[in-house]
């Protein structure tokens, strides 16, 4: 039954899916030609000192797509759902409500940690290729809160779209905006080192309040 | 054999006001069932509050003898839910929503659905947000078939439909409702097809229920009685007798469950004078009308 | 699903009691900032009292401890070290103080601002750095055209190619084996730029606590070990390199000591901080012909230490001023908010939950929300755990858990199991 509801999921979001794909693909390719074309304009020992002196973040361009690949995954997963009331064909199928939606966010959390494996790695072999390797190990710390910050968003989308009162959708609204700008602070490489722990286990918090949206989808407008 | 739903004493409030109260009515295993109302009387909310996605202010709801807020997977994988406006996954096309739903349900039997799509005028890829109205509805009654469920619960099903589709719908229901012990469970505000095809029936009024019995006993007792009367500007209320009137110029329609004596009792004890006092046979839906108004 | 219902319903209070707790506080200074005032702290060695300058929105002040003001001028004429270049053009510059002559040279020479930030302290950059030739001949210094870093031994990574040279590598390794180096390093300070008079390289940190001093001369590696002990609990070193070639930097340790490392083979000169705390604390070291005066800033005050150039002390000042706690700003956010969370502080580039915490003022808030939580409760008859724990959130967390309470709602369980 999980493969059907994937098939469901999949079916629904493939293009979606290998859209945003592409997008992150080009943007971080975009950021190996942008990184290329400095060592061609400046002298290499000029821009390696350049970068770790006043800890230029040269793959900062993909915060923001990162965040938006999220986002935009849960809009186009939960619009079509919620459209109509169609979760309730969803929730009408014989399994466990709760099951059901732990098995959909699965599925998206599983397709943003692909893609933003597909970024770490491209963006890996980038920051070898030109830079000393202390420059690659700070950009896996200082992208990982982006990261987490995107599926937190995502799972906020779900939060807001499944929620039926509109007063409590606003509500959080406010709360997810709030929530989500926590992981993109900070200037300059890996100052989320000492507190990502606690940063992932927010982040597990925020992945359960989706259970109470779908409680209250339940118990309907009374 | 049991109840497939039991209802009691269901009573919801939108906010302040009141939807229904004190609901009523027990479904039996293999009969067809039809909640009947004017648009607005709260039949998608009993619906709802049957399926699991509303919660009753108070009252019992029992599907199958479990509590419908907390169905079990089995009990769902047992019960075929149409939703108003026949609404599916329109991102589909028939082929694909026909293999998500299979892996579902162990008694699914995909020749009811696929002979019904093969009536349809539809290629195999065609999404199903393509589809005109009828069309659409058509893929959801072959789903709900092909699922073989024991209680088909259609809300609105006429929704959107014109006369053909809404016969072939009551065609393929009749047909299925032959086989043993399975139960169907109609909401409607379009009556006339639905005469020789109900069972049983509850009426909903706003914020009342106007009468809970087998259609037999219904059309055997609800009557409509006509006569002319000399009183200009004749205004009737409705009272335990008269359960709704028509008057126009100096022709009166009355509707009741009382005997013609009763009546001509009452218009008497009222002082009103008539003349040409007969009962006028009505079809369901005429009787439809008659207990809930036309306005 | 009931019963995780009502754990998921307070985890998603404490979300909101999280967020609520950092932004609500954070838009109230927002609308509330108060004026930024600043004091500097001289000493004048003409009339050998301190003269303070006090800058606001409108501008500077300047005047003696007793109050009394000075003009520009006058500011000038007091404290003519820092001041040589404009006494000069107007002719005022004396020529001499306390029989020691004043020449401009000498006076340039001398004059030296230090300055370490706690945020400068707890900074962790890449340990990646240039090894720039401190003997060249040249006139200018130029970058090396690598980085070295000190892992399992010294790696000099060519920026050009990304690849390590090996025979650098391998030379200054040795070198520093030769000295006792013990790898990795823990830390390494410089001063990674050729915007300086001359070149002093390095101190380094070993992962024995050992302080070694490391630099280029001619292509040839050139590593000591200071002799300075390891068990000082060094924080930080603040290197710069001046022409007057006194100390090499200045160091920081954990229990809030200052020691200048000297040229005379790296021998340690106490400062005489003040109250020196280096995690909260902006220590300002302004050094001229005749004096060091150590500035320790704090949020509510300073404490100034004037020494002679023995390092002996001179003269001390220390001031209080209010800090935002006792504007009626400070009050109403201390009864109004138990706590405050932030994500960033200013005393470090880090990320992390900050908490700061009010007095038992804020109680008096907390209870009245308290009894009214109960209340409304109690009047939708629910049980004495459930109105037992929602109030016992609103107690501790105060307006924050009210707030969370209010975005809840519709606490209800099924029918009939109230």
């Amino acid at each position: 039954m999980f493969k059907s509801l994937v098939y469901k999921e999949w079916l629904k979001l493939r293009w979606i899916f290998v859209g945003l794909a592409i997008i992150n693909c080009l943007a971080v390719i975009n950021i190996y030609f942008d990184l290329a074309n400095t060592f061609k304009s400046f002298s290499a020992n000029v821009v390696v000192g350049q970068y770790q002196f006043y800890e230029v973040v040269y793959y900062s361009d993909i915060k923001y797509v990162v965040l938006l690949t999220g986002l935009i995954l849960g809009i186009f997963q939960f619009f079509p759902e919620m459209n109509q009331s169609r979760l309730k064909l969803t929730f009408h199928l014989p399994v466990n409500e709760s099951k059901l939606m732990f098995q959909m966010t699965s599925i998206i959390v599983i397709l943003l940690i692909s893609i933003f494996l597909v970024d770490t790695l491209i963006l890996s072999i980038v920051s070898l290729k030109f830079l000393p390797r202390e420059f690659f190990e700070n950009m896996l710390t200082t992208t990982l809160p982006w990261y987490i910050g995107s599926i937190c968003a995502y799972l906020w989308i779900v939060i807001i779209f499944i929620e039926p009162n509109w007063v409590k959708r606003i509500i959080s609204v406010l709360i997810a905006a709030g929530f989500v700008n926590l992981f993109y602070s900070g200037v300059g490489y890996s100052k989320y080192n000492p507190s990502i722990l606690f940063f992932v286990l927010v982040a597990i918090v925020c992945g359960t309040v989706y259970f109470l949206s779908a409680y209250n989808f339940k118990r309907g407008i009374c | 054999m049991g109840n497939a739903v039991e209802i009691k004493d269901l009573t919801h409030y939108y906010g302040k006001k009141l939807v229904f109260e004190n609901l009523s009515f027990n479904i039996r295993e293999g009969s067809i069932f039809g909640l009947l109302g004017k648009n607005g009387t709260g039949k998608t909310t009993t619906i709802n509050i049957l399926n699991g996605f509303l919660r009753p202010k108070s009252g019992k709801c029992l599907m199958f003898g479990e509590d419908s807020y907390n169905l079990s997977p089995v009990t769902k994988s047992r019960v075929g839910f149409l939703i108003e406006g026949h609404i599916q996954y329109s991102y589909m096309n028939i082929k694909q929503i026909e293999k998500f739903y299979s892996a579902f349900y162990p008694r699914w039997k995909k020749e009811p659905y696929y002979e019904l799509m093969s009536k349809l005028a539809v290629t195999e890829n065609q999404h199903i947000s393509k589809m005109s109205c009828g069309q659409r509805s058509q893929v959801a009654l072959g789903l709900i078939l092909a699922q073989d469920p024991d209680l088909l619960i259609l809300d609105d099903y006429s929704m959107g439909l014109d006369a053909g589709y809404r016969r072939l719908f009551i065609d393929y229901l009749t047909e299925y409702a032959k086989a043993e012990n399975k139960t169907i469970f109609i909401t409607s505000h379009i009556i006339q097809d639905l005469e020789n095809f109900l069972d049983e029936c509850v009426i909903l009024d706003y914020r009342s229920v106007l009468c809970t019995m087998p259609i037999k006993e219904f059309l055997k007792t609800f009557k409509q009685f006509r006569f002319e009367t000399s009183v200009a500007d004749l205004k009737l209320g409705k009272d335990n007798v008269i359960k709704n009137s028509e008057i126009l110029k100096n022709k009166v329609a009355i509707y009741t469950f009382c005997e013609k004596a009763e009546v001509e009792n009452h218009l008497n004890s009222k002082g009103i004078k008539f003349t040409n006092l007969h009962q006028e046979p009505m079809s369901l839906e005429d009787a439809f009308i008659g207990i809930t108004g036309k306005y | 699903m009931l019963k995780q219902i009502n754990v998921i319903r307070i985890l998603m209070m404490l979300i909101i009691i999280l967020i609520a707790s950092i932004y609500i506080p954070d838009i109230y200074w927002k609308i509330n900032k108060y004026e930024v005032k600043r004091t500097n702290v001289y000493f004048s060695p003409v009339s050998k009292k301190f003269i303070l300058t006090k800058s606001d929105v409108r501008g500077l002040a300047y005047s003696y401890l007793n109050g009394k003001t000075l003009s520009r001028d006058e500011f000038e004429e007091a404290i003519p070290f820092m001041n040589f270049r404009q006494l000069m053009i107007s002719g005022k510059l004396p020529d001499s103080i306390d029989n020691v002559q004043l020449v401009p040279k000498v006076i340039n020479l001398n004059n030296i601002m230090l300055r370490v930030t706690p945020i400068g302290i707890n900074s962790r950059p890449m340990q990646l750095y240039p090894l720039i030739e401190s003997a060249s001949g040249r006139a200018r210094l130029e970058m090396p055209p690598d980085y070295f870093r000190i892992s399992n031994r010294m790696e000099f990574v060519t920026s050009m190619t990304n690849e390590v040279n090996e025979e650098k590598s391998r030379l200054f390794t040795s070198a520093l084996q030769k000295e006792g180096f013990s790898f990795p390093s823990k830390f390494i300070y410089g001063n990674p730029t050729t915007k300086k008079p001359f070149d002093e390289g390095y101190f380094v940190i070993d992962s024995k606590n050992q302080v070694f001093h490391i630099k280029m001369v001619k292509g040839k590696p050139f590593c000591k070990n200071t002799g300075i002990p390891n068990d000082l609990g060094i924080v930080f070193i603040s290197t710069a390199e001046y022409e007057l070639r006194e100390f090499y930097a200045m160091v920081v340790t954990a229990n809030n000591e200052v020691y200048f490392i000297s040229y005379n083979n790296y021998k340690l000169i106490k400062l005489n901080v003040d109250n020196y705390n280096h995690q909260e604390d902006v220590l300002q070291v302004k050094c001229d012909l005749f004096y060091r005066i150590l500035v320790v800033n704090k949020e509510n005050g300073l404490n100034a230490v004037v020494v002679n150039r023995d390092y002996n002390i001179v003269d001390k000042y220390s001031e209080t001023r209010e800090g935002k706690e006792t504007k009626s700003a400070g009050i109403i956010a201390s009864y109004l908010f138990p706590f405050t969370i932030s994500i960033e502080k200013d005393t470090t580039p880090f990320i992390n939950f900050y908490f700061s915490f009010s007095d038992a003022r804020c109680l008096i808030i907390s209870f009245l929300l308290f009894l009214i939580t109960i209340i409304y409760f109690k009047r939708k008859n629910f049980s004495v755990k459930k109105i037992g724990y929602y109030s016992a959130i609103v107690l501790i967390t105060g307006i924050y858990g009210f707030i969370s309470i209010l975005a809840v709602k519709d606490f209800d369980d099924d029918p009939g199991t109230k």
